[in-house]
């Protein structure tokens, strides 16, 4: 009798440590990032930086020296204004999440900036492209951070969610009159093509 | 602890089974082997085989898992220098050999363009490292603009050439191209990379004429 009582013990113990391991969220709970909602002009303060999305542009070419970078579907052309607020930081490429959680990488390191090193304090200007199919910009969001989601998945950090309210109309329109656009990297002052929201 | 090896006492009960039961214990095992040795004339013993790769011909799509890729044609050339790109051979007599493709992305993350080159076999005897490498690698590059191939978003396709270079030994005119596929792996024991596309096997094998380039 004793033994049976040890036996459905210890299967009552794992079978306890089995439901808190895998039906608890405890993975999401504790590794979800702490989001600030905003929209494209406003000011974001997040603990290590202040970050404004100025504005968007949708390009069918991004102009560079030497190179035109040509895009597969469209290139997202996203102006950001960044300030290191404790230390220098390294601010991460932002990516785009459509309406339907599919995620868009930013990648054209020869026009655009993929990463930028900021010195605390300083306003800085970015030019940050992410290239993308017409379906994408839907519900588009742009998510800032400074981490690589593909590496720690901005575990218990401080993201920047930028909606960019796109509805069908809008981001049709928006796709439809798509223009060529200056390679820009990173610096102290915009270049003169720079997005107003 | 009371009973098992240690227990001071042990009672011995006979029990007597019933008939009918002991039949059962003999018969069904005695089923399930005949049954499989019935099933041996028709492949029940055969171990399971791969499946043949499927024929790679140009212009046929061939769905790898994260992408569908479809190949072209194959050319031969000198060098390549488009903007600021230019490639040349590895070694003295050699040459470029450089496989069209058109690659669209079919997941819901981003593709790295290493994962594209990964999925084009061939002969080794066919290629070389390029300058200053150990292992030979193509060289990605895209039609529409002449740069290497960026990260491919997802619904996104890319025309491109994956070049190589050719050692100056390699003079057939024809070349056996495999496709590799991937398998989509959730959690990784050895590398703790969760959700990772791992390269897999050959699923289509195709044999294209190199051209020499206009």
């Amino acid at each position: 009798m004793r033994r049976l009582t040890r036996i459905a013990a210890v299967v009552a113990t794992l079978a306890a440590g089995h439901g808190i391991t895998t039906l608890l969220p405890t993975d999401k709970v504790a590794a979800a990032p702490f989001v600030t909602a905003a929209a494209v002009g406003e000011h974001v303060r997040l603990p290590y930086a202040e970050v404004r999305l100025a504005g968007i542009h949708l390009a069918t070419k991004v102009q560079g020296q030497p190179t035109t970078a040509t895009p597969y579907g469209r290139f997202l052309v996203l102006d950001l204004e960044v300030t290191a607020l404790r230390e220098p930081l390294l601010l991460a490429a932002p990516y785009l999440r459509d309406g339907e959680g599919r995620r868009y990488a930013a990648d054209t390191g020869a026009q655009c900036a993929t990463a930028v090193t900021l010195p605390t304090g300083l306003p800085r200007y970015a030019r940050m492209c992410i290239d993308v199919p017409r379906r994408a910009l839907d519900g588009a969001t742009v998510v800032i951070a400074r981490g690589a989601i593909e590496i720690d998945g901005y575990r218990r950090d401080a993201v920047a969610e930028i909606e960019l309210s796109l509805d069908s109309t809008a981001a049709e329109q928006l796709w439809n009159t798509a223009a060529p656009v200056t390679g820009f990297l990173s610096g102290p002052t915009p270049p003169g093509d720079w997005a107003r929201a | 602890m009371a009973g098992g090896a240690f227990s001071g006492t042990r009672r011995w009960v006979s029990r007597t089974v019933p008939a009918g039961a002991r039949r059962g214990r003999v018969l069904l095992p005695l089923l399930i082997l005949v049954a499989t040795l019935a099933s041996a004339p028709f492949g029940g013993l055969r171990a399971t085989e791969a499946q043949p790769p499927a024929a790679l011909k140009a212009g046929e799509e061939i769905a790898t898992g994260p992408f569908d890729v479809t190949l072209g044609k194959v050319v031969t050339l000198d060098e390549l220098s488009v903007n600021d790109l230019a490639l040349s051979p590895a070694s003295p007599g050699g040459r470029l050999m450089a496989i069209e493709l058109t690659v669209t992305n079919t997941t819901d993350e981003p593709l790295s363009p290493l994962r594209i080159t990964d999925a084009i076999g061939g002969p080794r005897a066919a290629v070389e490292p390029w300058p200053g490498q150990d292992e030979p690698h193509g060289e990605l590059v895209a039609v529409a603009d002449g740069t290497r191939v960026r990260t491919v978003n997802p619904g996104l396709s890319v025309h491109a050439v994956l070049v190589y270079p050719q050692p100056a030994s390699w003079t057939a005119d024809r070349i056996d191209l495999d496709v590799y596929d991937f398998r989509f792996q959730e959690e990784d024991p050895l590398s703790l990379d969760p959700d990772t596309w791992l390269l897999h096997s050959v699923v289509a094998s195709g044999e294209f004429p190199i051209k020499e380039s206009a």
